[in-house]
């Protein structure tokens, strides 16, 4: 296998790099400061992770592939990518009430919990817009 | 069309992120349901009832307004009515007021256009009802300075109201006038600049100049706080405190005094302000307390101004020359705990409050001392820093604390239009010291229609016995008042009150460990406010203004009489309800006084030593491992294993539903059939989702119904979603308008109305419950003022218990009648808005008991009846039943969350006062900071917020069943919200086929067909990429073949 960054696997990586960095901030943010003490949702870690692998191997086996199963893979990465942002989300959510619809004086740490959250999420969403990207991409 | 695979690739990730996000938005949506209804004002359920079988009437509580119309009408008539007897008459110098009805006047100051309705946030007004000062004015036929008001106008005019921190709607307050540290007032160059001519209809405009000061108040506010660190950079005022009076608001003053012979001053705050040099100026004429009117009250300002109505307002707080010298203030704002950081995020650990001053708040300081040292035991002596100059400034040496240089109007104070005399008829002590029946005559001497109040005091003996149990007295204390009818002159009234001595006992925690009475001599006195009645009970004692009395007193108007023997801690020993008082709050886990744990380390005021035991500021305090392990919020471990067989949970054999046992007595033996029907998995679930919300509990048939915050209307809703019995009003998109339109509770207590009182318990959240169908209604706010400078008074009443617990009791038993379910807030002593959360508030048991406990007692134990109710056979029905809902408070209690706190909730609201109801926490969730596990075992019902926090890991059935003692508490909570709803309109309208139905709100409609679209726009997409790829791989086949 050939592990190079071509024109045409660039938009990939860009989309695994910026999924990997939501899911360092998603782990932080599970284990350290306000929400240290509560349990660790999984699934946006298992999506990221599955999300990467089938990335991987679609921006570095491209030639081994179809391009059905080029756009399979792709499709499975953008489906754990999709399922790893709404569970993010979602985890965060009593987080975001909290600080902005009933302001009760909630502790600094949980706003600063929710905030690098939503940084977090942010880079879900450049991933997923890189790989919207990707579909529109014509592909020789 | 299938050729650009790419294309519909693209396109199929698109809409499969719309429809994820569409997904999210729909889960989110229901999961806070109740609370998107509250932003949004929609219903998204709603309970069905079908004719009964019987016929029978289920509408057991009946609105009075059967059309929006009416409604409107109906709450604006009592928030006019209410304002008028409100506004209290500080100073009236040559009978400055009234004026005509015609007068021509002249506004000034900023607050003069946009003055203070209601508070910023809590009870807020309703914007869109708001009558602004100078319509209402107008309306009434004053005559108001044009060019002043366009001066005004036109500072205001490219701003906007703003909208309130909680509820819906528009908060009617400018941002700019939002600070705490700053009046941000106009100076005369700035209103130059609007506009040149501003003064120029001055000559026309000179019935009257009328200066309108103010500051603003509300919940989560940082509140205000004394000397420099209240201020903003440049803002100066007249004793250093943001409270008094800044350069640029006594600029404007002057102003009026220069081009006015008549200065009127509107006082549109709820913080007691620091106005001495106002009294003392000769060329002020009058000054008028208005506190915060709400939306129609300058249309009742406008009444008193011109004499249709006589001012009949009293003080409910002292107010001082110089409030911050207050010995309460001492100890207030954010005092860190040393090792705060020890503790997690979760368990939200910041501050403490040590409240050395005991019950020396208010009245009780300033009369008390002034006693002291007119009979000669001493108080004089007073170092620097704790008393005021005669300007009201701090004195920066030690000197003597000397009355007249701190109290500018006592508690109780108010003038009127006419002069009134009042005569104490009689007293009569029943037998067993328990009550005494105290006559008053009231007559009005004047030439002028108007209503008094009748204030009753007493002064119990401050003994040897007290000083070596360290225990306090006051002075003067209110036992009762009454307002009489609208007496025309030379009119009386006879009004007889039956007073509780229990509330002239004291509570012992040293010695007896309960409440006690002392052989000695005790007074009743009356008098035209608390300092009045403490001068009328020291002539009786021989004094004069030769013993350095402010004026002299009336011995007729006061009443002697000695009790002899021993101590005797049996009489008041035993509360209403049979059970015995003893010590819930000096010693364990759940003790409020800090010396608890921390031996000889507060040590609080005495009349003793007045200057000696001056509280000094209790800060830099770590937490000892007694505390610590307290503070953590997880101190009751929870036991597994434990046989619990016989505690029935989810026994649904029977046929019972909660609408069988509507009425029914909490001893009813059908409850435990009931109660047996619910699982612990379903009372966690109602517990959980508690926020402006009553969770359906199926397997008993209750219903799902939308609650909402009060205390002065609903927060959220407007009549437009309004109906009578069920049906939707034909004329509800009429009326966008709410029912928070009265002036502030702070107000209503100034009216020393109790009829008054229960008439706005009946309507503003009475009705706000039977028009807008929300059972839950959370209110009074009953805490007590324990300073000048909270700044969330304006929900709570008074400094003074009997003030707070008769006025607030009054509203409940308005509420109760027309079906609401009150939540009293806050239980208890939410004593200041910094740090609310997570604040851990200590004590003494004596003033926690004295003050505010003592308050919220008249409430729980439906005390405070008014003579006139007595009087009335009509009204024998009322007054039987105490609050039936309560809100437990943020602050901790003692070092542990309210909630949680069993000597409050327990031993004193559910035992002593024989509480039966529904009590919630407040915005906390099921969170570690509400010790969820500790609190239910200590009878919380609910909690407010949005559900489980994720450090909560027992909230399941299984988790808690196998521990005996919170499988009976469980069972108990049941017992206790299903007693409280099934006495509530929750129950109006339901018979045996009531059930709830979702609606189909726009926002589910909204959700449902993006998800619909999104869904299918994502499998057309990946349909089409796939017959795209198909026909594509066929072409390269066919090319290839």
């Amino acid at each position: 296998m050939k592990i190079e960054i071509t024109k045409s696997n660039s938009v990939t990586l860009a989309a695994m790099c910026s999924a990997l960095v939501g899911m360092i901030i998603y782990i932080i943010t599970s284990v350290t400061g306000y929400l240290a003490a509560s349990a660790v949702n999984p699934w946006p870690i298992i999506g990221t992770v599955l999300c990467m692998v089938l990335l991987w191997a679609a921006a570095f086996m491209s030639e081994k592939l179809t391009p059905v199963s080029l756009d399979l893979m792709t499709a499975a990465g953008f489906v754990m990518l999709l399922v790893s942002f709404y569970f993010f989300v979602m985890s965060r959510v009593s987080l975001a009430a909290d600080v902005y619809f009933i302001p009760v004086n909630y502790p600094q740490a949980e706003a600063t919990a929710l905030h690098i959250s939503i940084v977090g999420v942010v880079f879900y969403l450049l991933a997923l817009l890189a790989l919207i990207t990707e579909g529109f991409r014509k592909k020789a | 069309m299938f050729k650009k695979t790419n294309l519909w690739r693209g396109m199929s990730f698109v809409c499969a992120l719309f429809l994820t996000i569409s997904v999210m938005a729909a889960n989110i949506l229901e999961i806070y349901r109740t609370s998107v209804d509250a932003f949004v004002g929609t219903r998204s359920q709603k309970t069905v009832t079908e004719e009964s079988a019987d016929g029978e009437d289920a509408w057991t509580y009946q609105s009075k307004f059967k059309t929006a119309k009416e409604a409107y009408e109906g709450f604006q008539e009592l928030a006019v009515r209410t304002s008028q007897e409100t506004y209290t008459l500080l100073k009236n110098e040559n009978n400055a007021l009234p004026l005509s009805d015609t007068a021509k006047i002249t506004l000034f100051g900023v607050r003069s256009y946009a003055p203070v309705y209601g508070n910023n946030g809590g009870s807020v007004p309703d914007g869109k009802s708001t009558v602004q000062i100078f319509d209402a004015f107008a309306e009434k036929g004053f005559q108001i300075n044009p060019s002043m008001l366009e001066t005004y106008a036109a500072f205001f005019a490219d701003k906007e109201w703003t909208v309130p921190q909680f509820g819906g709607g528009i908060l009617p307050a400018y941002e700019v006038l939002s600070a705490y540290d700053d009046p941000n007032e106009l100076t005369l160059e700035e209103l130059r600049g609007l506009n040149p001519a501003f003064d120029k209809d001055y000559a026309s405009y000179n019935d009257a100049a009328i200066v309108v000061v103010g500051r603003i108040g509300g919940e989560n506010g940082n509140g205000y706080y004394p000397g420099e660190a209240g201020r903003a950079s440049g803002v100066e005022t007249v004793t250093g405190n943001i409270l008094s009076l800044s350069e640029e608001e006594m600029a404007m003053i002057e102003e009026a005094k220069a081009n006015f012979d008549k200065v009127i001053v509107l006082v549109n705050a709820t913080n007691q302000m620091e106005i001495a040099n106002l009294e003392e100026d000769p060329d002020i004429d009058a000054i008028l307390w208005i506190g915060y009117p709400g939306a129609y009250g300058f249309y009742g300002v406008a009444d008193v101004l011109n004499g249709t109505v006589s001012p009949s307002g009293h003080l409910g707080d002292s107010f001082a020359k110089n409030s911050a010298l207050a010995p309460a203030m001492q100890n207030y704002g954010d005092i860190p705990w040393a090792n705060a950081a020890d503790f997690s995020e979760a368990a939200n650990v910041n501050s403490y409050l040590v409240e050395a001053e005991g019950i020396y708040t208010g009245y009780r300081y300033y009369e008390t001392r002034y006693a002291d040292i007119v009979l000669g035991n001493g108080g004089s002596e007073a170092a620097a820093g704790t008393y005021a100059n005669v300007d009201g400034t701090v004195a920066q040496a030690d000197g003597e604390w000397d009355y007249a240089n701190e109290v500018i109007y006592p508690f109780g104070y108010g003038l009127s239009y006419t002069a009134f005399e009042q005569t104490l008829d009689s007293v009569e002590i029943s037998g067993d010291k328990k009550t005494a029946a105290v006559s008053v005559t009231t007559t009005n001497r004047g030439d002028t229609p108007g209503r008094a109040v009748v204030q009753l005091y007493a002064q119990a003996p401050y003994t040897d016995y007290d000083k070596q149990y360290h225990i306090e007295k006051a002075a003067v204390q209110l036992m009762d008042f009454e307002k009489t009818n609208l007496l025309a002159p030379g009119e009386s009234q006879t009004i007889t009150m039956e007073v509780d001595m229990a509330n002239l006992a004291s509570y012992d925690a040293e010695n007896a460990k309960t409440f006690i009475v002392e052989p000695g001599d005790y007074y009743f006195a009356i008098g035209d406010d608390a300092h009045d009645a403490l001068n009328n009970m020291l002539a009786a004692q021989g004094k004069s203004t030769a013993d350095g009395m402010t004026a002299d007193g009336d011995a007729a108007k006061s009443y002697q009489w000695s009790w002899d023997g021993e101590v005797d801690a049996d009489t008041f020993s035993v509360s209403k309800a049979g059970v015995e008082i003893t010590n819930a709050l000096s010693e364990g886990d759940y003790a409020t006084d800090l010396n608890a744990f921390m031996p000889d380390t507060v040590t609080y005021l005495t009349r003793s030593d007045w200057n000696g035991t001056f509280p000094k500021t209790y800060e830099g305090i770590t937490a000892n491992e007694a505390l610590s392990r307290l503070l953590g919020n997880d101190f009751i471990e929870l036991k597994t294993g434990e046989d619990t067989s016989d505690i029935v949970f989810g026994d649904t054999s029977s046929d019972l539903t909660i609408n069988d046992l509507k009425g029914a007595d909490f001893d009813d033996p059908r409850w435990e059939e009931l109660t047996s029907k619910v699982t612990i998995d379903e009372f966690l679930n109602f517990a959980a989702n508690a926020f402006h919300n009553i969770a359906a509990i199926e397997s008993v048939g209750l219903p799902q119904y939308a609650a909402d915050d009060g205390p002065n209307g609903s927060d959220s809703h407007y009549l437009t979603e309004g109906g009578y019995q069920g049906v939707p009003y034909a004329d509800a998109a009429e009326y966008d308008y709410g029912t928070r339109v009265g002036p502030t509770p702070q107000n209503i207590a100034y009216s020393w109305n109790k009829e008054l009182a229960y008439e706005n318990g009946e309507v503003t959240l009475g009705e706000s419950t039977l028009v807008l169908n929300l059972p839950i209604m959370i209110g009074p706010g009953m805490n007590i003022h324990r300073h000048a400078y909270n700044s969330r008074g304006a929900e709570y009443y008074s400094e003074d218990p009997i003030l707070t617990g008769y006025i607030g009791s009054a509203v409940v038993q308005g509420a109760q009648s027309k079906g609401t379910l009150v939540n009293i807030k806050h239980a208890a002593f939410n004593d200041q808005e910094i740090n609310r959360s997570g604040i851990a508030i200590f004590m003494s048991e004596q003033k926690a008991r004295e003050l505010e406990l003592r308050g919220l007692q008249q409430a729980f134990e439906a005390n405070g009846k008014p003579a006139s109710f007595k009087a009335d056979e009509n009204r024998a029905d009322t007054y039987t039943e105490g609050a039936l809902g309560v809100m437990s408070s943020y602050n901790r209690i003692g070092a542990v969350p309210p909630s949680a706190n069993r000597g409050v909730q327990v031993q004193i609201m559910r035992d002593e006062w024989d509480f039966n109801g529904y009590n919630v926490t407040d915005f906390t969730g099921v969170a570690l900071k509400a010790s969820p596990k500790e609190s239910i075992m200590a009878g919380t019902t609910a909690f407010c917020g949005f559900g489980v926090s994720e450090e909560i890991t027992y909230w399941n059935g299984e988790a808690l069943s196998g521990d005996r003692q919170m499988a009976q508490a469980v069972k108990e909570d049941i017992h206790y919200l299903l007693y409280a709803l099934s006495h509530s309109a929750a129950m109006n309208g339901v018979n045996e086929t009531t059930h709830t139905v979702n609606v189909m709100t726009w926002w589910r409609i909204l959700y449902i067909v993006c998800i619909a679209v999104f869904g299918l726009a994502t499998v057309f997409c990946g349909v089409c990429y796939a017959v795209g790829r198909r026909k594509s791989t066929d072409q390269k086949t066919e090319k290839g073949a």
